[in-house]
């Protein structure tokens, strides 16, 4: 029943591959369409065995209908479920994105590569996922910045990084610090956090 | 003259090894060492130690603020589903940092403070730091687990009653985004009939569409209390005394630790 060729399958595995590869593949729309196609197809065909023994009561449907009914419309749910399984994966992958840039939305968005791999609805949730957790995010922001790293506690206040990627003056507590390529300096973590993260400058 | 680079391991030492003459010497501090009130006196220290054997036992409304965020932050990571938001100890722990780091801000600009008050501040703020850090995975903990099960929480007012405001109304954006999401990327292609997006099929053994927290997910617990008896699946019981320490599932501690008598760990 589930062999490998199976539309459905096929969207499932793409997204096992994309996990164990931890990348995000483009948006394959041709799969998508064609599993689309396929539920209307399905969908045309029960309505047609449902119209041909509408007129009998419902246990007096002869067996052979019984079962093609009953077939025809587990797999029409299967093939909804692993549509919408393929697309809230990839949903996940896109908002783990978001946070591992410390939610730093045109990072994502202006990187041709990922780009080039969304749909545009996909382009829209970004969007509006950054949206709202903007407004998640302003009740607290003034006292505690939520996009900051939490996967190990900071031993340390100050951080030596080296500068990677020219991002020009930026505004520290220890004053406007003017970050040029290839120098080193001494900074509170809090500051330049999220600049670590868009990999304008290495941890030393 | 050649210069003989390679020491020779066995001429004996000079004098005593540097281990000793460090133990051994006398006080050379150029200031003289502070009695009286200092900064890691004046400013309450946001914890104030327990010894580790008390804390184990001790209920946790009783324990300093700290740690009670610590172990709601512990129990959050461990449990499938939301837990009672604690905005109070939040925001009396927000309160204490802001207080701290104005403190700290006066001390610096004051050219009073002495080098050594300047370290100890330097260890008061990587304390702060180190709060922020589990404010900071305490709440987006909670917002994971929120987003994952956003439309089971939408349909349970029970459950909306655990969550803030702010989470509240992220709950409903965010189960409205992905409706919205399915509906035109998925739904409009898709026959008239087959739309919703609530199926429950649970009778044939499909999951349904509306994700659950795993409610029979293990979870390592930490009695604080005596228990009693607590009913396993085949009919057993098991005898839950205060300080033991069990797997369980979830669903079978769920009661108890809404009650405090346990902690996941």
């Amino acid at each position: 029943m589930s062999s490998s060729t199976e539309l459905s399958v096929q969207l499932i595995t793409e997204c096992k591959r994309s996990s164990n590869s931890g990348t995000l593949y483009k948006y394959n729309d041709n799969l998508v369409r064609q599993l689309s196609r396929e539920i209307r197809v399905l969908d045309r065909d029960l309505t047609a065995l449902l119209s041909s023994v509408s007129h009998l009561p419902a246990n007096e449907i002869p067996h052979p209908e019984l079962c093609a009914l009953t077939m025809i419309q587990t797999t029409i749910e299967r093939d909804k479920r692993c549509l919408l399984a393929y697309h809230q994966f990839r949903m996940s992958m896109l908002k783990d994105m978001y946070w591992a840039v410390g939610g730093a939305l045109p990072h994502v968005l202006n990187d041709p590569d990922v780009r080039g791999k969304l749909s545009p609805h996909e382009v829209d949730f970004m969007r509006e996922y950054a949206r709202i957790t903007m407004e998640y995010r302003s009740d607290l922001s003034d006292v505690v910045d939520i996009t900051m790293g939490i996967i190990t506690p900071p031993k340390d206040i100050h951080a030596l990084v080296i500068v990677v990627r020219d991002c020009g003056v930026v505004t520290t507590e220890l004053g406007a610090i003017d970050f040029q390529k290839g120098q080193r300096y001494l900074v509170r973590r809090a500051d330049i956090e999220h600049l670590i993260l868009q990999g304008y400058l290495e941890e030393v | 003259m050649a210069f003989d680079w390679v020491q020779d391991d066995d001429v004996p030492m000079a004098g005593p090894s540097f281990m000793q003459r460090v133990q051994n010497a006398m006080r050379d501090d150029d200031v003289p060492v502070a009695r009286g009130p200092t900064i890691a006196t004046t400013t309450a220290p946001v914890a104030q130690p327990v010894s580790r054997l008390q804390r184990d036992i001790l209920p946790i409304e009783e324990r300093p603020i700290i740690q009670q965020l610590m172990q709601h932050w512990l129990n959050e990571r461990a449990a499938p589903d939301v837990l009672p938001c604690r905005l109070d100890l939040l925001n009396d722990i927000l309160e204490k940092l802001s207080e701290q780091a104005s403190l700290v801000t006066r001390l610096r600009a004051d050219p009073d403070t002495s080098e050594e008050e300047h370290f100890q501040m330097m260890l008061v703020q990587t304390e702060m730091e180190r709060v922020r850090f589990i404010v900071r995975s305490y709440l987006r903990t909670r917002l994971y687990k929120l987003e994952n099960l956003a439309q089971y929480v939408m349909s349970q007012p029970g459950v909306q009653a655990n969550l803030s405001a702010t989470e509240l109304q992220h709950a409903r954006n965010y189960s409205k985004l992905v409706a919205n999401q399915f509906n035109s990327a998925v739904m409009v292609n898709l026959p008239e009939a087959v739309r919703a997006l609530d199926d429950d099929s649970s009778d044939m053994g499909i999951p349904p569409m509306v994700t659950q927290p795993v409610w029979r997910q293990p979870v390592f617990i930490h009695a604080l209390r005596d228990c009693g008896d607590l009913d396993l699946n085949a009919g057993e019981k098991l005898r839950i005394e205060k300080g033991s320490i069990h797997l369980l599932p979830y669903e079978r501690v769920q009661p108890h630790l809404s009650r405090g008598e346990i902690e996941l760990i």
